[in-house]
């Protein structure tokens, strides 16, 4: 059979359905963060009203692997989350910071975490976001993997479910402990 | 729009407290900056940024928590000086190219930066080349209706007669 | 119960479908004679597209196999018993919504028992499955009306060609209801009823977006049509006058009802937010788009193909990319590709089958338009210089502008897929980057009316053009003197659609003014223009001042963002507001902060304005709605805010001049498409079987 340039809608189309067909499962609504292999950004911020420790970038670099998770009492899906952040919080024997996003008010994080339990080893306040957009954080709940350097390795946006807590944060806290 | 409402006090009463607490609104008056030089790029700046959790709005058009804080800061970032392009270096530091509305040119965007290009360029060639045909091969053309009117004639023929067709 | 039923009427729904595929194939014929004479075995898949190779004779078949299959009054029974079939699934999906029956999870993922009536029906369209039902339903309209067209040039018991697009139709009807089964079924039910749904989502919450769905399916069921006759057209090598004839009907419906959604998109965000914008480009906007953009395209070069059957290749082409775009748009914005946050939703996401759907039917299509395409003849030749040759290039230029929109849309996702890196692609991208193409093209348009079929003469062109050339040249001087520190492009927007607006005019008034012929009625300078020319001119002065109205508004723009105290006035062009104060009053599923203003134009009270933020408890979801005024000369655009620090309302006003232009653009082009189907359907009626060509 020989050339006709009435193949090229074919080429095309089947260009088009394999890229797609290859990428049939793939998710691409979470968006990489570029912070990613940086070192997280300087910060420091209050603590909860009635507690001692804030949260800076001191905390982050103390040697060892830990882990920030950024949470707020109005958003929803970080109730979901939660019994999982103390999971992590028990078994990854890694320290878990939590950074409070945004609160209206700054008493609504510590009835928050009294209701619910507190997983985190420190909490900072960052009631303007300015330290959330330092962070690249656009949704939460998000979780970050932070190494002894204070370097960021890992993001995860969105509520952490079983399935990732097992199959992606812990393996990578063990990765990047040993 | 309904303009037909009925007044239900106890909804109200209950609604109340959780209406306060709402979400941003685009551009507030207490974000805009006294100097109108500095709003103006503010304003032009913001429109170059994606909200991040929109579909496609800039941070100047979103009513969404996030735009409101990055307006904020860009404004911030003009006070403090910067020129527009570190006030947006700034930002995608933070974020990535992502929340660039209009993609960068760099390795990654040169097919999407060519492709219109190209587009229009292989268009004109396939029109220029559908011209010089149409003049060359006037003849071939109508033998190769001929033969197509034959086809067609032939399988007329061969289905039914009374199949009417208004050539 | 009634779900069942709906469920099972799904199911028979793509039985009957295949039974249309099949009976109607002439295929079907060969392969069932085979089975008569029992050396042959039946090999051949029935119904499947690609049988290039089967051009030999099946009409000797025809007489043997008459009597079993082909009694022309039992023909209508399959696309009738699928539209009742798809009737009956939709009125029972309907039913649970309106009676909130929760235990299908559709009900509850979009539904609340406290949602009015009117957008309980409305919300049975927005999830998935709804919506494919929909599709279906549209779809299987089209098919019956085809199949009534059909019959009305070509007997449908010989006609392969009517046969073949019958048995298309079915068999598209078959595969869109296996993805609906599949991917999204409707009618399943849970075992664990929830006391109450989630509600719909507020921003649905609309009458006009209520219509939208339906105009969005039937515009692609239309195009489905379309493709089917294509593919009957290549299969038989009859891309010719009379197919283009028949395709006129349903490309300029498709293209009303995709406009008709479209225009409903733009408007309900246009209304909604606080910022008076109307289109973003994003993927569910661009979607729509695409479609829209190739149907005239399709139009113009149909009309070439009507004409002088040249274009065949091109026309063949367009008649299945239209379709592959718009069910690709479909597949886009129901797949959730593009959402920014992972949604929690209580029905997984899955449109899997809709995509490998659309992969099998489109991969058979574009085989089947490479295989038979080289068969094709041309027509003789037109000039480079004639209304034909004007026609060719608006079409690639739409289709140009559409795969930039369609590369604009798809780069980001396969970008990341490719090389995990995320980037955008917005409105500045597409902006700087189809201006170049709309220019000329809207350039060209004008020449429409003044161009002679076949061939013409420059100098001709001229002569006629004159005027209009003078008129807009004189209109852009004047606009890019008194506006010299604006941006150009806009001004050369307003330019060239002073160019089409006079090009049309002028030749209207021409073809009024003809001097009328001795003995000649005095309206028939008004009846020889026809209603293909009304439509025509309609069509494009709406394009013209659409975009006049854009370019306009986007210059002249005015806001003005106050915290406003009750009493207080501001002023936004030649409007003047007053602030009266905001009022809580309840709606009947959400409770609204509502603010009146007084309208003011030069001091003369004109109207009272009414934006609200509404809150919708159900859902816990804010929603604003702007309050608009179309004005003579441009929109007000009001809407509010929260309550600021200093106890002031904060209060967005946004006068956009021209803007009620981009509204009547949009009109008049709907209005051109209707016309033109209006006036082919009421003569057809009254002499049915006579052509009005």
């Amino acid at each position: 059979m020989r050339f006709s340039i009435a193949v090229i809608p074919l080429v095309l189309f089947a260009a088009l359905a394999g890229v797609f067909l290859l990428n049939i499962d793939k998710d691409a609504s979470v968006v990489p963060s570029v912070l990613i292999d940086k070192p997280a950004p300087e910060f420091s911020l209050p603590p909860l009203p009635g507690r001692d420790h804030g949260l800076s970038r001191a905390d982050l670099t103390k040697g060892n692997v830990s882990v920030l998770n950024v949470f707020a009492s109005w958003c929803i899906p970080c109730r979901a989350e939660h019994p999982l952040i103390k999971r992590l919080s028990r078994e990854a024997s890694v320290p878990v910071y939590g950074l409070n996003y945004k609160e209206k008010d700054p008493q609504d994080g510590v009835k928050w975490l009294d209701e619910l339990g507190d997983p985190y080893a420190a909490v900072g306040m960052d009631i303007s976001g300015r330290t959330g957009i330092d962070f690249g954080v656009y949704g939460v709940p998000e979780t970050f993997i932070i190494d002894g350097n204070g370097q960021i390795r890992y993001k995860h946006v969105g509520p952490v479910t079983v399935e990732v807590l097992e199959k992606v944060l812990m393996p990578k806290i063990e990765e990047l402990k040993g | 729009m309904i303009r037909r409402f009925k007044l239900v006090f106890g909804a109200l009463a209950i609604l109340l407290p959780v209406m306060a607490a709402s979400p941003a609104f685009a551009v507030n008056p207490d974000e805009m900056l006294s100097n109108p030089v500095l709003e103006e790029r503010a304003r032009e700046i913001s429109k170059e940024l994606r909200c991040l959790v929109c579909q496609n709005q800039s941070i100047d058009d979103s009513d969404a928590e996030l735009a409101r804080d990055l307006r904020v800061l860009v404004r911030e970032r003009l006070i403090a000086g910067d020129d527009n392009e570190e006030v947006i270096d700034y930002i995608v530091a933070r974020y990535g190219d992502y929340v660039l509305l209009n993609p960068p040119l760099k390795p990654e965007t040169y097919i999407l930066w060519a492709s219109p290009v190209v587009l229009v360029l292989l268009a004109m060639l396939a029109v220029f080349a559908f011209y010089r045909r149409k003049k060359r091969d006037g003849s071939t053309a109508s033998a190769s209706l001929s033969k197509d009117e034959q086809a067609r004639l032939d399988e007329l023929l061969g289905t039914s007669k009374d199949n009417g067709k208004s050539e | 119960m009634l779900a069942e039923l709906g469920h099972f009427a799904l199911l028979l729904m793509v039985v009957t479908g295949i039974g249309q595929a099949v009976l109607f194939s002439p295929l079907w014929l060969r392969s069932s004679l085979r089975m008569f004479s029992p050396q042959k075995a039946p090999a051949t898949p029935a119904g499947s597209p690609d049988f290039p190779d089967d051009n030999d004779n099946d009409g000797n078949a025809h007489g043997a196999l008459a009597p079993i299959v082909a009694k022309p009054a039992n023909l209508f029974l399959l696309p009738i018993a699928i539209l009742l079939l798809g009737l009956l699934a939709e009125g029972a999906l309907l039913n649970a919504f309106i009676v909130s029956d929760f235990t299908l999870p559709v009900v509850t993922d979009v539904s609340h028992s406290s949602t009015p009536l009117l957008y309980r029906i409305g919300a049975a369209f927005t999830p998935d499955g709804g919506a494919m039902l929909l599709w279906l339903v549209a779809l299987s309209l089209v098919n019956l009306l085809l199949a009534f067209q059909l019959r009305k040039s070509a007997s449908l018991d010989t006609d392969r060609f009517a046969r073949n697009t019958l048995s298309i139709l079915g068999m598209l009807i078959a595969v869109l209801g296996v993805v609906t089964l599949i991917d999204a079924d409707p009618f399943l039910r849970v075992t664990v009823v929830p006391l109450d749904g989630r509600g719909m989502n507020p921003q649905n919450q609309d009458l006009l977006k209520v219509l939208r769905e339906p105009f969005l399916y039937l515009g692609l069921a239309g195009l489905a049509g379309i493709f089917a006759l294509t593919l009957a057209g290549l299969l038989d090598n009859r891309i010719d006058r009379q197919f283009a004839e028949t395709m006129r009907s349903w490309t300029i419906a498709s293209w009303v009802c995709l406009g008709t959604a479209i225009a409903i998109n733009a408007y309900r965000s246009y209304s909604e937010q606080a910022w008076g914008g109307w289109w973003y480009w994003d993927t569910s906007e661009n979607s729509l788009l695409l479609p829209w953009l190739l149907a005239p395209a399709l139009l113009h070069c149909r009309a070439v193909l009507e004409k002088t059957e040249t274009l065949r290749s091109w026309t063949a082409f367009l008649g299945i990319t239209t379709l592959a775009v718009g069910w690709f748009g479909v597949y886009l914005t129901r797949s959730d590709l593009f959402a920014p946050l992972p949604e929690t939703q209580i029905l997984p996401i899955d449109s899997n089958g809709l995509l490998i759907g659309f992969c099998l039917v489109f991969a058979a299509a574009y085989y089947l338009f490479w295989r038979s395409v080289d068969q094709m003849g041309e027509g003789r030749c037109f000039e480079v210089i004639s209304r034909e040759s004007a026609m060719f290039l608006n079409s690639v230029m739409l289709a140009l502008i559409a795969a930039v929109v369609l590369i604009g849309t798809i780069y980001p996702l396969v970008l990341q897929w490719i090389t995990g890196e995320p980037i955008t692609v917005g409105a500045p991208f597409y902006v700087e980057v189809l201006v170049p193409i709309v220019l000329p093209l809207m350039f060209l348009m004008a020449f429409a009316p003044a161009l002679r079929w076949r061939q013409d003469e420059l100098w001709m062109i001229g002569r006629r053009m004159k005027l209009a050339a003078i008129l807009s040249l004189i209109t852009v001087l004047f606009v890019s003197i008194r506006f010299i520190d604006l941006s150009p492009a806009p001004l050369i927007g307003i330019g060239l659609a002073g160019w089409i607006l006079t090009a049309s005019l002028s030749d209207l008034w021409a073809r009024l003014w003809r001097h009328p012929e001795h003995g000649e009625s005095k309206y028939r300078n008004l009846q020889l223009l026809g209603p293909r020319y009304v439509s025509m001119t309609l069509a494009h002065i709406g394009l013209a001042v659409l975009i006049a109205g854009g370019s306009a508004s986007s210059i002249w723009e005015e806001q003005v963002v106050v915290s406003a105290r009750a009493g207080q006035s501001i002023q936004a062009g030649p409007y003047n507001l007053q602030y009266e104060g905001v009022s809580l009053l309840a709606g009947e599923n959400y409770a609204t902060r509502q603010a009146t203003f007084i309208l003011y134009r030069h001091s003369q009270p004109v109207t009272e304005l009414f934006p609200e933020i509404r809150y919708y408890p159900i859902r816990g979801v804010e929603t604003r709605e702007a309050d608009i005024w179309h004005g003579r000369d441009g929109d007000l655009h009001v809407s509010i805010g929260d309550r600021d620090d200093d106890g002031g309302r904060v209060v967005t006003v946004h006068y956009l001049p021209m803007m009620p232009w981009v509204w009547g653009g949009m009109l008049l082009m709907l209005i051109g498409g209707c016309f033109s189907i209006l006036t082919r359907v009421i003569l057809r009626l009254k002499k049915p079987g006579v052509s009005t060509s």
